[in-house]
């Protein structure tokens, strides 16, 4: 009885609920999931009902390409995202707190700094005639200058640099959550350093390199500004052909059928990634 | 067997252990006992390894064991909150240790279950620490601390998260363990009764310091300061000027009153306390007469618990702190009830009255 009574006064809260929410669910829906909608329908419209847009995907070899180059700079940018925020985060945890403090602005610094003015710092840094360049002719460690811009090396440096913070705060989170204690009892059932490390700390962090995996995916795949700048025309990502497609080009339906497809794999790989972290999770 | 000699830690001006030394013999199970704060978590990570004394030393069969790291020192550790792998099953947490000794695939497996047996969780061999309850998680790090043999089993509160009933049956299960093995168990807690119920010896620590190292019984009938009668139990306190001891008797006056008390230790001040446990004062009927130490005193408070009623007497030489069993229905005396508390002149023990 009690619970029916429980029953009845939660649906009337939701009912309640429902009512509240309804001026911002509207909001939401009428500005943003509506246009992104119609934006997906064009795929399919324009410039004639069908799927013609989509038999581009197989038929033009360059869109392949210029996803499979996507996807490539994104994993990679990933991976040594990660791997370096994993780093960072470890030295953060273990430092004093005016270390801690010096390691957080140096993160955040970046994150204040716009992107567009971050791209082309890079561009100062790396360019052949560029201070790193210089530094390594004038070590002699070089002969002449690398090319380290207007390429993927130079897009991947700039996206890397973007992400560590995305990565980093994470994985710091992560760690920091971990009670000291059972890494103690890790040594005192007599682990050394390395087996405390790889058997009891690293897995004990997978949750959070695996969201730091998902967040930096999900922003580094959407790219527009840093391929642009570091890549030179030579390096295209999707989000930079899309862009060509409805301001230049004008193939409004072309441009739509590859944010569409952008859309599916992010959110298929987020699916299968949530799959892992789940039974990650899980354990922990 | 395992030796705390001259123990001092401080962490700039705060003395966590001040001087602090006692011995622990092979077998037995030792308590360390103190209030929050008074040091005894840092005691536990000196002898463990995890925090390095500012003086003094810990030594195991006659060596130092300064030098050693934690991973070394080969002694089985129950932490606070049991800090239980959570990635690892149940059985993978208690192989962990043995894993790390590199013994065998099938010497690993047999000990495992021959662990998870002892304590009752062998059918929970599959599951992750997070699917347990609080008393079976801690079974499983009591498991892993064991399973490898060590010097030293070390249990850190290890029943302070656990409800009161769960407590009483941990702590029957604990001290069937330690008979049924035979391992050196040192325990530290701030759970004055569960040290009494336990221990072999307990080392009572306040503020970094230690009070006393004795015997259950001896700390509660003879402790050495008023920390430790006030710490181990109830206790009434009587400020007495201390007389001449006559044959095996001290004669003490409080308040107008004379009472005798066993000569059982020298008294070099002249002012004292009488110590007198709550089970050693009996109730006489006002006008009624008894044989040894008798003081009139009002019935000021009574509760009632079951086993036994607790009553509280305001007297001109202070409050008396009284238990009646209820069994004997002869019954407690009613509130503002007028009655004569009374208790023999074997019972009582004498404490210096300052300090402690």
């Amino acid at each position: 009885m009690a619970v029916a009574a429980r029953l009845t006064a939660g649906g009337r809260d939701l009912r309640a609920l429902a009512v509240l929410l309804l001026p911002s669910a509207a909001l939401i829906a009428f500005l943003f999931i509506l246009p992104v909608a119609l934006v997906l329908a064009l795929s399919f419209t324009d410039p004639d009902v069908g799927l013609d847009n989509y038999r581009l995907l197989v038929e033009n070899p360059a869109l392949g390409r210029i996803f499979l180059t996507t996807l490539r700079i994104t994993v990679v940018t990933v991976l040594v995202a990660t791997f370096v925020g994993y780093l960072v985060a470890y030295r953060m945890l273990h430092a004093g707190p005016r270390e801690f403090r010096f390691i957080l602005f140096c993160l955040l610094i970046p994150l204040w700094t716009p992107i567009l003015v971050r791209a082309f710092a890079w561009v100062a840094l790396l360019q052949n005639n560029g201070i790193i360049n210089g530094i390594l002719m004038d070590l002699g460690l070089l002969d002449g200058p690398v090319r380290m811009v207007r390429n993927e090396l130079g897009v991947l440096i700039g996206m890397i640099h973007v992400m560590i913070p995305y990565a980093t705060l994470p994985i710091y989170s992560a760690m920091k959550g971990l009670d000291p204690r059972v890494m103690q009892a890790a040594r005192s059932l007599g682990a050394r350093p390395w087996s405390t490390f790889w058997r009891v700390f690293f897995p004990m962090t997978l949750p959070g390199v695996g969201t730091a995996m998902i967040l930096v995916f999900v922003i580094s795949i959407g790219f527009y500004v840093t391929p642009i700048v570091l890549g030179g025309g030579t390096v295209v990502m999707i989000a930079e052909y899309i862009s060509v497609q409805i301001t230049e080009t004008v193939r409004w339906g072309l441009g739509s059928m590859l944010a569409t497809v952008l859309l599916a794999v992010v959110l298929l790989f987020v699916a299968a990634f949530r799959r892992l972290t789940i039974l990650r999770q899980g354990v922990s | 067997m395992l030796e705390i000699v001259n123990l001092s830690k401080s962490y700039s001006s705060f003395h966590a252990l001040d001087g602090v030394s006692f011995s622990i013999e092979r077998s037995s199970f030792t308590t360390i006992l103190g209030p929050s704060g008074s040091g005894k978590s840092t005691l536990l990570l000196a002898i463990s390894g995890f925090v390095e004394p500012s003086a003094g030393d810990v030594r195991l069969h006659g060596k130092s064991l300064l030098k050693v790291l934690p991973e070394d020192r080969n002694f089985g550790i129950v932490f606070q909150g049991y800090a239980l792998f959570p990635h690892l099953r149940v059985g993978e947490n208690v192989a962990f240790p043995l894993q790390m000794r590199g013994r065998s695939r099938s010497e690993i497996h047999t000990r495992v279950r021959g662990a998870l047996e002892r304590v009752k969780l062998l059918d929970l061999i599959d599951r992750y620490p997070r699917e347990l309850s609080g008393g079976q998680q801690q079974r499983v790090a009591l498991a892993r601390a064991l399973v490898f043999d060590p010097e030293l089993v070390l249990l850190d509160e290890p029943l302070s998260a656990l409800d009161k009933n769960l407590r009483e049956a941990l702590r029957d299960e604990l001290r069937r363990l330690h008979s049924e093995i035979g391992m050196t168990f040192v325990l530290v807690t701030h759970d004055q009764e569960e040290a009494l119920e336990l221990s072999d010896r307990v080392a009572v620590i306040n503020r970094g310091r230690l009070e006393q190292f004795d015997t259950p019984s001896a700390l509660y009938e003879t402790p050495a300061t008023r920390f430790v009668a006030g710490f181990l139990g109830k206790s009434s306190l009587i400020k007495v000027a201390v007389g001449k001891p006559s044959g095996d008797k001290i004669l003490l006056a409080a308040g107008g009153y004379v009472f005798r008390c066993p000569a059982r230790q020298p008294i070099a001040t002249a002012e004292g306390l009488l110590m007198l446990r709550p089970e050693q004062i009996r109730l006489v009927d006002e006008g009624g007469t008894a044989a040894g130490n008798l003081v009139p005193g009002k019935v000021t408070d009574r509760s009632y618990r079951g086993a036994e009623i607790v009553v509280t007497l305001a007297t001109e030489v202070g409050e008396l702190i009284v238990r009646l069993p209820t069994g004997n229905m002869s019954a407690a005396p009613a509130l503002g009830q007028k009655v004569l508390a009374s208790w023999d002149e074997q019972a009582g023990w004498l404490l210096p009255a300052v300090g402690g």
